[in-house]
Parts: structure tokens; C-alpha cells; sequence
């Protein structure tokens, strides 16, 4: 590690390991007590479909805000200053809003009537053809593995600052650590272990507020400070020019519409028990996103003015020091544990849902029809298992920085957002429609992310190639034959 | 149900889009390529940024109060109330 960053932490392990060790222990008793009463695939999956607001509303927000919330998005914001913030906060009152009016409501319908557990089975229902259900969990396996990636990477700058270990060593203690709960209580496990984390990621992110604003001498100082730095430090685009309007629009867009690709929230949304649970889940899991989000994110602007000369991915350290160089080294470990939480809660549901993925959607409907649902029970946890280590060598090789992994995981998931809003909306939408957005799309965006960011006129790769599959989606269903009347009547009942 | 369900979704999700869209604009309140200071030298834009949140956030509390008012909202199974 190069300096300022191995200059500036300080290691304290004894507090932190300690710390963490009673955490983990209570994460632990949550997961055997999950574990006691998760007895068929319907709770190992979806919670039996019973899960109430207060643990939805939270387990929402704390499986969407990650690592890249509490590090990843803070580190941006240090580099770029207050434009930084531009990722989430402007568009985070929507991000549960906006997937809960176009498909929430029809997702827990379909759910209800018609048994259907993952975001694959919708997609496979919807267009009547299990071999898409098995294209789709392909994707979402490969591109949940970089998520998970991603979430341990931040593992590995928390172990690394706090004890002075080698990052490998958080990234593989945490991918233990979660895999064990995930693999004996599914998604009981994870929405439970979530109403912990989402309340220590708010006091976390209120903290780590409020110690940023004394650590540079507060707000006033700290702009007046900034301005002093350069006007670029209080303004878009921003001190490295990432932000302008174009990626303005995208940051807001990405996180709040493209987030009903995401087969976790399919999860979420079919987890929950009736209409007034999802409308308070709603509710809490956006003031909860509100306060923790833009208040964490903000504090990596404060860290420019007292924590000076991060740069690259050392920018990922902002938080972990602000609180490690201004706290007692109890309190710190305990909101650092706050951060963790942020990962876990994150990987539990991609675990999850990528376990589902690949026991149900590919093996069970796929390679052995005949399977019993207790034999995709018992499988179920060794392919978690498999993941996790996928996930971890993912986090030990660290390909890019935590916002950086996670952004291209999520367009990547995000360009089946086409065949599910048109095959919701509208009845033409047909199989080689979707086949077709899926395969080209994926193709696309892959492409322009890797190789083309010029070529996206300053828009994210996946609004470009959004566009491109929602054309290509219209006009491919226009030439082929439409699913039968039967699937459409099943799925239209409602509308 | 969906979005375009009857009026009374229409109407509601008009109002959520509408809000939806305030937001992307480039207002100097919410996108602003000079500093614009606002209390405690805060640039204007974060302030934008919040205050926007928080009356979407009461929206979605309204929203959901008249939802839940609604026979269609009362179970998984029933009506939906769409026009037909």
C-alpha cells in the first residue's frame, strides 16, 4: 500500500476484533434461529411470503445500500467533491418508489397466484419459455458474483485499516462469515440479520456525519475551505469533471428505475405480505435511505478538508480513517461494524438470489426436471457456498474500485429491464423479443462499458443500451408470433 | 393492478413521474456548474436535493394513505378495480 494511506491508519486490533467478534456472534444466533424454522423452499426463498413492514422496509434498504453506499460513493465523493454526490442522493427519495408503482404491485399479485419465487420465474412465466428463465439466471449469476465482489472488497479496506492485516484477510473473513447464515437460514436469515444491519448502518451514517463535520471544523469552515480549493470542489461537474448533466440524468435514472432488474427486489417484493406492507416498507425504507445515505456520502466531502491526499483507490479508505483518527476505538469498531453490515446485508441477498438461480432455475428446470425440492433444498447450500468463494476471489483480485465494480455489475442486471416492463405492459411483447433484447443488450452494454465510454455521449453505457433493446424489443415483437392467449390471460388478469 | 390500472392510478402516478422528472432538470437548484452557496455555505443544488426528497417522500405517504383506503388495496386477491 503506497502512501498517505499506510501513513495515515493507525491499527487498533484489539478493539476491533473484539468488537467484531460480539457482532458476529449475534448475526450468528440470528441465522441458527432462521435456520430452525426455514423448513421449505417458499420460506428459503421468499420468507414464506410473510415478511412484515418493519423487516421489509429495512431489509430493502439495507440489501440496496452497500459497500459502495458507506465507501464506494464517499470515495467519489472525496475525489470530485460536492458533485460526487450526484450518484445517489438526488434520485434516492425515488429508488424505492418508482420499481413499487410499475411493478411492485403486479410482482406480489403474480406472486400470490401463481407461486412464482425469483425474478426468473417471472420472466420465464411471462413469455412461457423456461430455456429465457435459464439465459436469464446465466447472466444473473455472473454479474451477482461481481456484486458480491464488490461488497468484500470493502471487507478488505476495513480489516486492512483497523489491523493493519492484508486486505485478502477481511475479504475472505467476511465471505466466511456470510456465507454460513445465508447457507442455514436462506432469505429468513438475510431480511432478520437486516433489521440489525440497517439500523447500525443509520446510526453509522448519522455518526459518521457529525464526527467529518467536527473533524474539519464544521460545514462553514469546511466549504469555505473547499472554495479555497477551487470553485469545482462546490459545483458540477465536479474537481474531476465526472459529473456533468448527462451523468446527472443517469445517476438518478440508474438507481431508482433500472433497479426493477434487479432480481433481488423481484425477492423483496414477493417476500412481502399484502399492500400495506409494501406501501410502509416503502415509506421506512426511503427515510431510511434518505438520512443514511446522503449523510454518509456527504461526509466524504468533509474528508477533503481534513483528510487530504487520498487518491485512486485509496480513495476507498475516506470513511474507515475519518472514523478510526476521530473515535474512541471501541465506538469506532462498533459503527465500523455499521459498514459491514452495509456488505453483508448486501451479499445475503445476492447470495440468495444466486443460489436460487442456479439450484432452480438452471439445474431444477433445466438439467433435472425431476428433482425434488428437498434435494434443490440440500443443493442449495453447497452452491452458496460455491458463489461466496466465487464473490471472494472477486474481492482478493479487486479488478476496480467498489463503485466502479458495482456500477457495471448493475447495468449488467439492468438491461432485462426491458423485457420485464414491456412484457408487463404490453401484451405483443414476445419470446424472440425478449431473447433478442437479453442477448444484444448484454452484448451492448458489455462493450460500451469496457471499450466505448466515449461513445455514450456522457450517459451511462446501460441508458444507451436500454434504449437500444426497448427498440429492439418493439420491433422483433412486431415480426414474431406473440406467447400463447392462455400465458397472456394468466398474466393480463390483472390489468 | 398497475400504474395505468383506472384514473385514480393514472392521476397518481402523473403526480410521482412529474416529480420524477423536476428533478432530472438542469435548475440551478438541483444542477448548477457554479457555487451557488446556500445556509452554512452548503451549495444550493444538495439543499435542492433534499428538500425535493423530502416532498416526495410525503407524496408517497398521501399516496399510500389513499391507496390503502381503496376495496382493491384490501387483499392480494381482490378486485382490482381496473377499467375495463
Amino acid at each position: 500500500m503506497s502512501a498517505p494511506v499506510s501513513a495515515l491508519i493507525q491499527p487498533t486490533p484489539l478493539p476491533f476484533f473484539m468488537t467484531l467478534l460480539v457482532y458476529f456472534a449475534i448475526i450468528g444466533g440470528i441465522g441458527w434461529y432462521a435456520a430452525k424454522s426455514t423448513k421449505s423452499l417458499q420460506d428459503f426463498f421468499v420468507m414464506g411470503g410473510k415478511a412484515g413492514a418493519v423487516v421489509s422496509g429495512i431489509a430493502y434498504f439495507a440489501t440496496q445500500y452497500s459497500m459502495s453506499t458507506f465507501m464506494g460513493v464517499p470515495a467519489v465523493a472525496y475525489a470530485n467533491g460536492y458533485a460526487g454526490l450526484t450518484i445517489s442522493v438526488p434520485g434516492l427519495a425515488f429508488s424505492m418508489i418508482i420499481p413499487a408503482l410499475l411493478v411492485g404491485r403486479k410482482l406480489m399479485q403474480l406472486s400470490h397466484q401463481h407461486g412464482l419465487l425469483t425474478m426468473t420465474d417471472y420472466l420465464a412465466s411471462r413469455y412461457d419459455s423456461r430455456k429465457l428463465g435459464i439465459l436469464h439466471a446465466s447472466m444473473m449469476v455472473v454479474f451477482l458474483i461481481g456484486m458480491i465482489g464488490a461488497q468484500t472488497v470493502g471487507a478488505g479496506v476495513i480489516v486492512h485499516t483497523f489491523t493493519g492485516l492484508p486486505e485478502w484477510v477481511g475479504v475472505v473473513g467476511m465471505g466466511i462469515m456470510v456465507i454460513l447464515y445465508c447457507m442455514t437460514g436462506g432469505m429468513k436469515g438475510a431480511m432478520l440479520t437486516d433489521v440489525l444491519q440497517g439500523g447500525l448502518m443509520v446510526v453509522t451514517a448519522v455518526v459518521t456525519f457529525v464526527v467529518s463535520v467536527q473533524a474539519g471544523g464544521g460545514l462553514e469552515n469546511i466549504n469555505a475551505a473547499l472554495l479555497a480549493k477551487g470553485e469545482q470542489y462546490l459545483a458540477h461537474p465536479g474537481a474531476a469533471g465526472k459529473y456533468p448533466w448527462t451523468a446527472y440524468f443517469s445517476m438518478i435514472v440508474m438507481w431508482s428505475f433500472f433497479t426493477i432488474g434487479q432480481p433481488t427486489l423481484f425477492t423483496k417484493f414477493y417476500a412481502m405480505r399484502d399492500y400495506r406492507t409494501m406501501y410502509k416498507a416503502v415509506i421506512l425504507g426511503t427515510l431510511g435511505m434518505l438520512v443514511s445515505a446522503t449523510l454518509i456520502e456527504w461526509s466524504g466531502v468533509m474528508g477533503i478538508v481534513s483528510l487530504p491526499g487520498l487518491t485512486g483507490k485509496e480513495t476507498d479508505f475516506i470513511v474507515p480513517i475519518l472514523l478510526q483518527q476521530n473515535l474512541n476505538p471501541y465506538l469506532a469498531a462498533i459503527l465500523i461494524a455499521g459498514i459491514v453490515s452495509a456488505g453483508m446485508s448486501t451479499i445475503d441477498a445476492l447470495l440468495v438470489v444466486a443460489t436460487g438461480g442456479i439450484t432452480r432455475d438452471i439445474y431444477q428446470h433445466g438439467i433435472n426436471p425431476k428433482a425434488s425440492d428437498e434435494q434443490i433444498f440440500r443443493l442449495s447450500r453447497y452452491v452458496t457456498v460455491a458463489i461466496g468463494v466465487a464473490g471472494i476471489i472477486v474481492g482478493i483480485t479487486k479488478p476496480a474500485s467498489i463503485f466502479e465494480l458495482i456500477r457495471f455489475s448493475f447495468g449488467g442486471l439492468g438491461i432485462w429491464v426491458a423485457p420485464v416492463i414491456l412484457g408487463m405492459y404490453w401484451k405483443r411483447a414476445t419470446l424472440a423479443a425478449a431473447f433478442s433484447a437479453a442477448i444484444v443488450g448484454q452484448v451492448i452494454y458489455v462493450s460500451l462499458a469496457l471499450w466505448g465510454k466515449d461513445l455514450t455521449m456522457g450517459f451511462d453505457p446501460l441508458i444507451i443500451s436500454w434504449m437500444a433493446t426497448m427498440v429492439l424489443m418493439v420491433v422483433v415483437s412486431l415480426a414474431t408470433q406473440p406467447v400463447k392467449r392462455e400465458v397472456l390471460n394468466r398474466h393480463f388478469a390483472f390489468a | 393492478m398497475h400504474c395505468l390500472s383506472n384514473a385514480f392510478e393514472r392521476r397518481w402516478t402523473a403526480i410521482i413521474l412529474a416529480l420524477y422528472g423536476l428533478i432530472m432538470l438542469p435548475l440551478p437548484w438541483y444542477y448548477n456548474e457554479s457555487y451557488l452557496p446556500g445556509p452554512l455555505g452548503v451549495p444550493m443544488f444538495l439543499w435542492g436535493w433534499i428538500g425535493h426528497g423530502f416532498v416526495v417522500l410525503v407524496t408517497v405517504v398521501i399516496f399510500a394513505r389513499q391507496c390503502l383506503a381503496r376495496p382493491e388495496y384490501q387483499s392480494l386477491d381482490a378486485s382490482t378495480g381496473d377499467e375495463q
